[in-house]
């Protein structure tokens, strides 16, 4: 065997890996070679510091409330819809809506008193709170994503 | 690993009990995870973050989760996808990890004037995930194999390199030739 695969003897020795056969082979080994034995002391010093010293990292405490927590906020923000979309909702389409209503009764309309044109226009103005809602809905989504 | 373990979540989850499945995975497996990620990122903080997105992940997908993987199988995956993730958008220090500040409280030394952390950080990335996560996990090459998705015979040889460089650049005097110290 040559001192490459001594080497990797040497370093299944440290991690307990060596079948009593192949320690008695190594052993008799490192008695014949100084740069093997020299392999074996660095590599010894190294894994006890790195034993010492990486040890064994662990999470804080907090770890898994932070999980469950930022997981109740994501449930909350799935839901269909919460109080704070209602609102956006309401106050986008309401907005919309009054501004509709606004432009109807105060704008000297030729056709006003043609029913097909009051039709056009309720369409647009529901057209218009709906398209309000919608985005008044995705940037407070957004907005929340974001904190 | 623990296979009980294991076996309750996977009844927890036919049950219907996601939510108690889901904690009791993060309880067996939390640390695990965070040493995978830290192995990978090389910074506490930014490992911290990641695995706690790879657990939100994973609650995600665990209604999908029919057992066809074992379950440290599917979760260290989702993990090494987070990390990979944050690595890519640049959120970790993926390229410098365990610098004096990412890891300072994990100082350690052969020789006083030498600077092992520099040792770590210089290795190649495959070697310092393998080595890191070799001694997180007491030495145990079946874990890391299991960790970072790798033929034992692989995490063995990147360890053997590991080591023989760490070694290598530590070592202030060189020794007789042919051996790798220089």
């Amino acid at each position: 065997m040559a001192c490459d695969e001594f080497e990797v003897k040497i370093l299944e020795g440290l991690d307990g890996r060596l079948a009593e056969e192949e320690r008695r082979l190594l052993d008799k080994h490192l008695l014949s070679c100084s740069a093997c034995r020299a392999f074996q002391e660095a590599q010894t010093a190294l894994d006890r510091t790195l034993a010492a010293k990486l040890g064994h990292p662990s999470v804080v405490p907090r770890f898994s409330r932070e999980i469950l927590r930022r997981l109740e906020l994501e449930e909350r923000g799935a839901q269909t819809l919460s109080i704070s979309d209602l609102l956006d909702l309401a106050g986008a389409g309401g907005a919309a809506a009054a501004l509709g209503l606004s432009l109807y009764l105060f704008v000297p309309w030729p056709e006003k008193n043609d029913p097909a044109f009051t039709l056009v226009l309720v369409w647009i103005s529901t057209a218009a709170c709906a398209a309000a809602g919608i985005w008044a809905l995705a940037s407070g989504r957004g907005r929340t994503a974001q904190l | 690993m623990d296979q009980a373990t294991d076996q309750d979540v996977q009844q927890l989850l036919d049950g219907g009990r996601r939510r108690e499945a889901f904690e009791r995975l993060i309880e067996q497996y939390q640390n695990k995870v965070f040493r995978l990620c830290f192995s990978i990122l090389g910074d506490e903080a930014a490992a911290e973050d990641a695995a706690q997105d790879s657990f939100l992940k994973a609650w995600r997908g665990l209604p999908g989760f029919r057992g066809d993987a074992a379950l440290p199988t599917w979760l260290y995956s989702i993990a090494r996808n987070t990390c990979l993730t944050w690595s890519q958008r640049g959120t970790a220090r993926a390229q410098e990890p365990l610098t004096e500040g990412a890891a300072a409280s994990r100082s350690i030394a052969i020789d006083d004037s030498l600077d092992v952390h520099a040792a770590i950080a210089g290795l190649p990335r495959h070697y310092r995930q393998a080595l890191l996560l070799f001694y997180f996990e007491d030495k145990s090459y079946e874990e890391v194999a299991a960790m970072l998705d790798l033929p034992l015979r692989t995490v063995k040889t990147y360890l053997h390199r590991a080591r023989k460089e760490l070694a290598a650049s530590l070592t202030s005097k060189p020794t007789e030739a042919g051996h790798g110290l220089r």
